[in-house]
C-alpha cells in the first residue's frame, strides 16, 4: 500500500491515494492495529528490533535459526514470519511430561526418528522453573531469566537449536527475553550470575515450542500415516500459556480455523485427515491453576469436568480430545476420575498432539506412546483407529516382564547429527556421533 | 495514619466487609487490612511500582470486565481480574486495598494469562498477581505460608534438582489419590514401568523427571542463591531455604 494506488473501500467505492498519503495510512493503520491487537504487538517487534542492536552492539550472542537448522517460515499473530527449525534440534523437556506423561515425550522423539530428524536429549538441562513462579511466587525475573539462559547457553554449545516441549516453559521464556532484551538492569544481573557458571548471554533469535514444529512437520507426518483416521473425531485444546502468554508470537495460519485460533495441534488433526470439531468454550483453560492442582484440586477438578471435558463431550462427541501442554493433558485426564465416581457419564481420552500424530503413524500404543499412564478410557479410540490394543498390550506386558528380567529396552535414537558441537565450549568435550 | 481518614477508610466497610473501597472483599481481609502495619502497606505498593514488570502489566483499567468474563476462577470462587487491577490502580492513595488483596484473594488466580489477552487497555491482572505473590512471600504474610506449606517438597524439588513431578510420586501413600484406581495398578509395578521407558535420558529415574547431571543442579543452585531467591523463600518457608541451603552447600553452589 506504502506505493499508492486505488484501495477499495466498500462494493462500489474506491479511494486514490498518491505515495506520501498511502505511507501516512500504513503508518497510522499499523500504530492503530498495534493497540487494538492486544497492546504489545509493536511492542513485541520493537524488542526484536533491540535484540538485533544488542547483538551489533556485541552486548549479546543471538543464537540465528541458520540454514544448518532447515527453517521453516509460519506466520505468528504478530503478522511476522516466525523461522521454525525443522532439525539439529535440542530438545527442552518438561519435568511434568517426563514425569508423569512419558509417553508424551517418547513419542515425540519416535516421530522424530521416523522422518529420520536429527536431535539432541540433554541431561544437561533443568526445568524452566517456572512452576515456582506461577504457582508460588517463590521465584523472580532475574533467577527466571538466568535459567532460561543457562538452558539456551547449553543448547548453543551443543550446536543444536532449542525446541521447547513445555507450553509454560515456552510462555515464561518468552517474558524473560523481553526482559533480559529490554531491561539493561536486569540482563546485567543475569550476566553476572551467568559468568558464575561460566557461561555467557546467548539469546535464540526465535523461541519455538514442539507444536509448532508439528504444525510445520504436519504433511511428513500425514505422509507416513498407518491407519485411516477419517473416522476419527477430534477435539482440540490449545494451552493458555503457548497462545495467551506474549500471545503475539504463537503460530497461525489463515487456512487453520480462518485463522482465528492457534493453528498449531489443529492442523495435525486435520493433516492427518481426522474430524476437527469446534466446542464453546474453547477459550477456557484447563482448570490447571498450578497452586490448585496440587493443593485445591477440587477447584482444579471442577473446572477441567464442567468446563472443559463435558461440554467437549456433550457437543463434538468427539473420540479424543488431543492437547499440546503438560498440565493441560495432565489435568483433563485425571480430572474425569472423581466425577464419573459420582455418576457423571461424559467421558474422552485425553492425549498430546505427539501421541496422536504418532499413533496414526503406527507407534506401539504402550511401548512408545506409554498409554498406560493416561486413565480416560483410550480403548474405544484405539478401537476406532484400527489399532488391535488387546493384541498390542500383550506384546507390552511381555516387553515389561523381558525389562523385569534385565532386558534394556531398545530406546529410541536421534539419527546422527551434522553438526558439531561448536569449539571452545565446555560441550565441545562431549561425545556425539557425527555424520560424515 | 491521620484519623480522619482512617475514619474514612472504616466507613467504607459494611457489617459483612462487602463494600470496602467501593470494591468487593471478604470480611476477613477487611479485618486483615484494618489490622495490617501501616508501613508494611506502604513498602508493598511501593515494591509493586517499582518492579520493572509493572509498566508493562498495567496500564488503566476502564471497568470493562473483559477480563473477569474470561477468567475460570472466578466461575468458581470469590475471585475477580478487574478487582485486581482496580485495586492496584488505586493503590497509591489506598494502600489498604492492595495489602487487602495480598492474602487468600492472590492465591485463586490461575495464572492462565486469559485475563491478559483480552484486555483492551492491555492490562495484565495475572502478571500483576504474579509480582503480588512475589511480594507476598518476601514479607513472608502467615496466608502465604499457608499456601504454600502443603507442597514445600516441589518447592524444594524445583530449586535443586530442576525438575518436579517425579514418578516417585505414583506410591500408593503419595499425592494424587485421586486419580482413582488406575493410578494403584500403575504404583504396583513403577519402577520396571519406568525402567520400560524406551528413552534414555527417562527410563528408571524415579526422583528426577530426567537424569539432570549433578553440575546442571549445582549451576541451578548458584542460580537460585545469587538471584535472591533463597533469601525471599527463607522469610516464608524457612525450612524450605535451610534445606536448600544444605543441599546448595553440599553440592559446592556457593
Amino acid at each position: 500500500m506504502a506505493d499508492g494506488g486505488v484501495v477499495q473501500l466498500g462494493k462500489d467505492e474506491e479511494l486514490e491515494l498518491g505515495k506520501e498519503d498511502a505511507k501516512l495510512l500504513e503508518t497510522l493503520s499499523s500504530q492503530r492495529k498495534a493497540k487494538f491487537a492486544f497492546g504489545t504487538t509493536e511492542d513485541y517487534l520493537k524488542m526484536l528490533e533491540r535484540m538485533k542492536e544488542l547483538e551489533k552492539k556485541g552486548e549479546i550472542i543471538v543464537h540465528h535459526v541458520t540454514d544448518d537448522y532447515d527453517p521453516v517460515g509460519v506466520r505468528t499473530l504478530s503478522g511476522r514470519v516466525k523461522k521454525i527449525p525443522t532439525r539439529e534440534t535440542w530438545q527442552h523437556k518438561s519435568c511434568g511430561q517426563c514425569g508423569h506423561i512419558p509417553g508424551y515425550i517418547s513419542a515425540f522423539y519416535w516421530i522424530m526418528s521416523e522422518l529420520g530428524v536429527s536431535y539432541v536429549d540433554d541431561t544437561n538441562q533443568t526445568s524452566c522453573t517456572a512452576w515456582n513462579y506461577y504457582g508460588s511466587g517463590t521465584s523472580n525475573p532475574v533467577a527466571l531469566s538466568a535459567v532460561f539462559l543457562r538452558n539456551m547457553h547449553a543448547a548453543y554449545e551443543r550446536n543444536a537449536y532449542p525446541l521447547i516441549h513445555c507450553g509454560t516453559s515456552y510462555g515464561d521464556y518468552k517474558e524473560c527475553r523481553y526482559l533480559v532484551v529490554m531491561n539493561r538492569d536486569i540482563r546485567e544481573r543475569v550476566r553476572a550470575i551467568l559468568k558464575k557458571v561460566d557461561r555467557e548471554l546467548v539469546i535464540p533469535e526465535e523461541l519455538v515450542h514442539y507444536s509448532e514444529w508439528l504444525h510445520v512437520m504436519r504433511q511428513e507426518v500425514a505422509a507416513r500415516r498407518k491407519f485411516d483416521m477419517s473416522g476419527v473425531k477430534v477435539a482440540v485444546h490449545a494451552a493458555c500459556h503457548t497462545y495467551k502468554l506474549m500471545a503475539e508470537d504463537y503460530t497461525y495460519d489463515e487456512n487453520i480455523l480462518g485463522g482465528r485460533r492457534p493453528a498449531p495441534t489443529s492442523s495435525i488433526a486435520l493433516a492427518l485427515g481426522s474430524q476437527l470439531l469446534d466446542y464453546s468454550n474453547w477459550y477456557d483453560c484447563c482448570g490447571f491453576g498450578f497452586r490448585h492442582i496440587l493443593t485445591e484440586r477440587e477447584i482444579a477438578r471442577s473446572f477441567a469436568y464442567f468446563r472443559k471435558i463435558r461440554p467437549i463431550v456433550r457437543e463434538t462427541h468427539a473420540d479424543v480430545l488431543i492437547t499440546h501442554d503438560t498440565g493441560c493433558v495432565t489435568t483433563l485426564d485425571k480430572s474425569q476420575v472423581v466425577p464419573l465416581a459420582q455418576g457423571y457419564r461424559e467421558t474422552i481420552p485425553v492425549i498430546s498432539d505427539s501421541q496422536f500424530a504418532a499413533l496414526a503413524m503406527g507407534a506401539h500404543p504402550f511401548i512408545v506412546c506409554q498409554l498406560q499412564w493416561h486413565i480416560a478410557d483410550w480403548k474405544p479410540l484405539l478401537a476406532k483407529m484400527g489399532i488391535d490394543w488387546q493384541a498390542a498390550y500383550e506384546e507390552y506386558k511381555s516387553y515389561l516382564d523381558k525389562v523385569k528380567g534385565g532386558m534394556k529396552p531398545a530406546f529410541i535414537r536421534s539419527p546422527p547429527r551434522h553438526l558439531q558441537p561448536r569449539p571452545h565450549t565446555k560441550a565441545f568435550r562431549v561425545d556425539e556421533p557425527v555424520m560424515s | 495514619m491521620d484519623s480522619r481518614y482512617a475514619a474514612k477508610l472504616l466507613s467504607r466497610l459494611g457489617e459483612d466487609g462487602w463494600h470496602y473501597g467501593g470494591l468487593p472483599g471478604l470480611q476477613w481481609e477487611a479485618e486483615n487490612a484494618r489490622e495490617g502495619d501501616r508501613k508494611t502497606m506502604l513498602q508493598v505498593v511501593e515494591e509493586l511500582r517499582n518492579d520493572v514488570r509493572f509498566e508493562e502489566f498495567y496500564h488503566a483499567c476502564i471497568n470493562c470486565g473483559n477480563c473477569t468474563s474470561m477468567c475460570p476462577p472466578f466461575r468458581l470462587v470469590d475471585f475477580e481480574p478487574r478487582i485486581v487491577v482496580q485495586k492496584v490502580m488505586h493503590s497509591k492513595d489506598e494502600p489498604e486495598l492492595l495489602y487487602q488483596m495480598m492474602d487468600q484473594y492472590i492465591w485463586s488466580c490461575f495464572q492462565c494469562y486469559s485475563c491478559w489477552e483480552v484486555c483492551p487497555a492491555h492490562n495484565n491482572p495475572g502478571g500483576l498477581v504474579a509480582i503480588l505473590k512475589e511480594i507476598a512471600v518476601r514479607h513472608g504474610l502467615q496466608s502465604t505460608k499457608k499456601a504454600l506449606e502443603p507442597y514445600s517438597k516441589i518447592l524444594y524439588k524445583i530449586m535443586t534438582t530442576g525438575t518436579q513431578i517425579t514418578p516417585d510420586m505414583h506410591t500408593t501413600i503419595a499425592l494424587f489419590k485421586d486419580w482413582g484406581p488406575h493410578k494403584a495398578e500403575l504404583a504396583k509395578d513403577i519402577r520396571v514401568e519406568r525402567a520400560a521407558v524406551p528413552v534414555e535420558s527417562m527410563a528408571g529415574v524415579m526422583d528426577r523427571s530426567w537424569r539432570v547431571e549433578k553440575d546442571t543442579m549445582r549451576e541451578l543452585m548458584v542460580i537460585q542463591k545469587e538471584a535472591g531467591v533463597v533469601d525471599a523463600v527463607s522469610h516464608t518457608l524457612k525450612d524450605v531455604a535451610d534445606m536448600v541451603d544444605d543441599t546448595a552447600k553440599e553440592a559446592g553452589a556457593e
